[in-house]
């Protein structure tokens, strides 16, 4: 069992940064410090994780990546929304992206 | 919601060693929520009268005469002298800060009833120290701000279709491009759109090519054409998050997921396009 | 290996002045003349007949990275909308006239022939969103200046009454502050005048004691500037003093240096603390003063700050001076405190030469140039964007090299600026030499950037190569050839390849952690945890420790 101390909550703009996670065999086990929705989001982080599809079947993350950049290069207006629960190290290639396919990118602060 | 026992009501400072005595808490809310129950006046407004609230606010603090206005009227639902008994706590106070949510931008007003609100805060630097912070919701959503504004100028709803960056907000905004389906595929990163956006948006997006980048299961990822399950930042990759007051913070990598990061999928799907355009892939 | 041939070249730090000379290149370094016979590789051959060969410029004062900078992006749209730059093959696209964003800095710099760069105020505490932006500055290596003139634990040490424990607490913790944010000099904005305004108190001077530990800014400027010799840091105390922009401010100037006199010490923006004050409270030019005093003491270096008519972004750590230009103008205005450490303020302004006090100002950085005798001592700069954008560095040298036309521009001014100043009177021009030192040698040596500013042997291979022309604007504003690291990246104006620079930092010795009951205080008063303050190495990816010896 590992513990990680001063662990940043990404869920809400409070960045709290003071958070205790133990972390057991690869499994969150136990969230000290959070509120009640930091807490359930760490400790959910692990379940119900999405599997890679293309049109509803079942495909390997390859040909996702192909069909993707198929779909966006082209597009002719296409757009990159959301952004606002990653990293910057991924708006900035996201950014990056729209620029090279010429789209429209935009986050939820717009509306 | 540790906002409150961490950075503001009860949080003890420096120079508010004592903590939530040393401060006075003034909420102003259309029904009475969690915070205005902690809060040591709630002054319950009628809805979409933020506009009128802030520029009569503004009005009292600049001393202005308010002839239209007699002394025993009620602005907002609020009686005038309230307003001024609040002008006067905030022109008596060491440091104040107005924090906003989202509520003074989706009323009637919209953009408009920030412009006073902001206004107001500078102007009460008359006076005292005035500082205004927005709540910001999603976690990293100011980072967004901050990257699209050093990459492109402008913080949000742009248009790089001309190979340069354009900004017209109610144009290039989420929001109306899908109503006005003027956009013919997707990209969605970090969000769940067929959660938060109105029906008619949505309908557009299933309409179109739809791409989503995300952990879990959602009501986006149970349509969208193309899913790529990615690891959650903060939990399965470290990368950098950016408070709402704008302080950058490493969040960390806590455990090991099966799947790759957004940023690296987004630079495959760069990357794959890329070749096809022959661009130098060093400039991207 | 690559040989730049036929080229005039201007290379001050080693006494090289206008020669015609080879430059030899091999793997990003500049190299001596290979012996003969040389192996069968014929170099690379880049013919710069009729052009002059400068080492690559350094840019020792700019606001172009970093929080202040990205919220005044954020609210002046008003400046990028008609100043856009498309995409190309080789590099992104961007926006802004005094504002540009990243990868626009990064092209506009080196399309000058600017290769290295430093932002000029950061608080340790958003470190990490400079250093994020300077990833996305390509084309040029940078650093930055670390804020410690306001902050609440540089204060605290300072208030220490036993003189030989205050200097060991000062220097582990101006060591911790610079490793922890990766910086590359201390910087001071205003000291002790930006806390003062988050206590609503007025404007402080040297002897002024400020809240909450009563530290003078006197006391805090003579024990950093020893601190900063006393870790061996290769730039100076880099030093905004109190009462920029203010009428009589030459007072306050002079006093600041003659209490640091002995000491290497850099001032700032040196155009606005060069003020004297009419009878009606205006300003009127104390530039021959200041020059005088630089004359006779060569420890100081400084930089111009000069003024470029048009529109401008004010921004500056000092948000008292804000607030103030602020209330002045009704222009818009943003503040930011940032907690323990600092504040910074932004307003929008136009410059014009109609307007008395703009001209004065404008007469003020440019006798500043001329009357500072040595080129080694004053540095051109802008504030970038205070003064005026960076971008009009070739507008400057023109000025500075061609007298006609430095007078044809003073006649075009608010006419009673002459009664305030004495630029009329002055007759020099800069040679080539001179710009080279006040534009790349100069402030690399300031710096101590030895393998920048000069085309020494070791030297880094950064070179820009200007075609000969009379009109100098012209000449400086489209350099034939720029090399980064020896790679061509700039040819006739235009970025025609993309490299990304490295991140200048300084690693000085001293304790690895703060003391007990500081990090007791940051544990109580920062907003976020001690171990989550630091800046991590992921940040600066691409790197260069600059030695503190």
């Amino acid at each position: 069992m590992s513990s990680h101390q001063d662990v940043v909550c990404t869920f809400c703009g409070c960045l709290c940064d003071d958070l205790e996670v133990e972390v057991a065999d690869n499994q969150i086990t136990k969230v000290k410090r959070a509120c009640t929705i930091g807490r359930n989001k760490l400790m959910h982080a692990q379940s119900d994780l999405a599997s890679v599809r293309i049109n509803g079947q079942a495909a390997t993350l390859e040909e996702a990546l192909n069909e993707a950049a198929g779909i966006l290069g082209k597009a002719k207006a296409p757009l990159v929304y959301g952004l606002c629960s990653t990293t910057t190290e991924a708006q900035r290639e996201a950014v990056a992206l729209t620029e090279l396919i010429g789209g429209i990118v935009d986050n939820p602060s717009s509306y | 919601m540790r906002h409150l026992s961490r950075y503001s009501a009860l949080a003890k400072g420096l120079f508010v060693a004592e903590g939530r005595k040393g401060r006075k808490v003034v909420v102003i809310d259309v029904r009475p929520t969690a915070t205005s129950k902690q809060a040591d006046e709630f002054l319950e407004i009628t809805p979409g009268q933020d506009f009128e609230i802030a520029t009569v606010l503004r009005a009292i603090i600049k001393g202005l005469p308010l002839p239209e206005l007699p002394e025993d009227s009620t602005v907002g639902g609020v009686p005038l002298s309230k307003w001024r008994e609040l002008v006067s706590l905030m022109k008596a106070c060491h440091y104040g800060v107005v924090m906003f949510g989202i509520g003074v931008t989706e009323s009637r007003g919209k953009d408009l009833n920030l412009e006073q609100i902001i206004k107001l805060v500078g102007e009460m630097n008359e006076f005292t120290r005035f500082y205004a912070i927005p709540m910001r919701g999603h976690g990293n959503v100011n980072g967004s701000n901050q990257v699209l504004t050093w990459q492109t100028g402008y913080p949000f709803a742009v248009n790089l279709s001309r190979g340069y960056p354009r900004y017209n907000p109610g144009e290039f905004s989420v929001m109306d491009l899908l109503i006005r389906r003027e956009v013919d595929a997707a990209l969605i990163i970090a969000t769940d759109p067929g959660a938060h956006l109105p029906k008619v948006a949505v309908e557009h997006l299933k309409n179109i090519p739809t791409i989503v980048l995300e952990p879990h299961e959602n009501l986006t990822t149970s349509w969208a054409n193309v899913v790529i399950p990615v690891a959650p930042a903060g939990v399965g990759v470290s990368g950098t998050f950016y408070r709402m007051d704008n302080v950058a913070l490493q969040v960390k990598k806590l455990a090991d997921f099966p799947f790759p990061s957004d940023l690296e999928v987004v630079k495959s799907i760069k990357e794959r396009i890329a070749d096809v355009k022959d661009y130098q892939r060093a400039s991207l | 290996m690559l040989k730049i041939i036929n080229g005039q070249v201007y290379d001050p730090a080693n006494g090289v002045s206008g020669e015609l000379k080879d430059v030899y290149i091999e793997d990003g370094k500049i190299i001596a003349e290979p012996g003969f016979p040389q192996n069968n590789a014929v170099p690379d051959l880049i013919d710069a007949a009729g052009c002059v060969v400068m080492p690559g410029g350094v840019e020792i004062h700019s606001h172009l990275a970093g929080p202040k900078v990205n919220t005044a992006r954020m609210m002046c749209p008003e400046d990028h909308y008609d100043h856009f730059h498309t995409k190309t093959s080789v590099s992104r696209s961007g926006t802004g006239l005094t504002i540009p964003s990243t990868f626009l800095t990064g092209q506009l710099y080196s399309r000058l022939g600017y290769t290295t760069v430093f932002e000029a105020a950061v608080p340790a505490l958003l470190a990490r969103h400079v250093h994020e932006e300077l990833q996305d500055t390509p084309l040029l290596d940078a650093g930055f200046y670390t804020l410690m003139g306001n902050n609440y634990m540089m204060m605290k040490v300072l208030g220490e009454p036993d003189s030989k424990k205050r200097k060991e607490r000062l220097r582990d913790l101006v060591a911790w502050l610079l490793r922890s944010s990766k910086g590359y000099a201390v910087k001071v904005v205003n000291p002790g005048g930006v806390e003062s305004w988050k206590w609503s108190q007025g404007s402080v001077n040297l002897d002024t004691p400020v809240p909450p530990f009563g530290v003078t800014p006197r006391r805090m400027l003579l024990e950093l500037v020893d601190v900063v010799e006393e870790l061996h840091l290769p730039h100076s105390l880099h030093l905004h003093s109190n009462h920029l922009g203010e009428a009589g401010n030459v007072q306050t100037t002079l006093e600041t240096m003659r209490t640091l006199e002995g000491h290497r010490l850099h001032l700032t923006h040196m155009q606005f603390h060069s003020y004297g004050a009419t009878k009606s409270g205006g300003i009127s030019s104390e530039a021959p003063r200041i020059a005088e005093y630089l004359n006779q003491h060569p420890e100081f270096t400084c930089d111009a700050g000069q003024i470029v008519f048009g529109p401008v972004t004010t921004m500056t750590a000092d948000s008292p001076m804000q607030f103030h230009l602020h209330q002045l103008t009704g222009n818009k205005w943003a503040n930011a405190d940032v907690e323990m450490e600092t504040g910074a303020g932004i307003v929008p302004l136009i410059y014009r030469p109609s307007n008395l006090v703009n001209a004065i100002q404008w007469s003020i950085g440019l006798e500043l140039l001329l009357l500072v005798k040595n080129p080694w001592q004053i540095f051109l700069t802008t504030d970038h964007p205070n003064a005026g954008p960076f971008t009009a560095y070739p507008q400057i040298i023109r000025l500075l090299m061609d007298a006609d036309y430095r007078r044809a521009r003073l006649a075009e001014l608010n006419p009673k600026a002459v009664r305030y100043t004495c630029l009329a009177e002055l007759d020099r021009e800069y040679t080539l030499d001179e710009i080279a030192i006040i534009t790349r040698a100069g402030p690399a040596k300031a710096l101590r950037l030895s393998n920048k500013g000069h085309l020494g042997v070791g030297a880094d291979a950064d070179v820009a190569i200007y075609p000969l022309q009379q009109d100098k604007e012209a000449m400086f504003s489209r350099p034939a050839y720029v090399l980064k690291d020896g790679q061509v990246i700039v040819r006739d104006g235009q970025v025609i390849k993309n490299v990304m620079g490295r991140t200048l930092f300084v690693q000085p010795e001293g304790a690895q952690k703060l003391p007990p009951d500081l990090a007791d205080d940051f544990a109580r008063f920062y907003s976020i945890a001690l171990s989550n303050f630091a800046v991590q190495e992921e940040y600066v990816e691409r790197q260069e420790v600059i030695p503190c010896i």
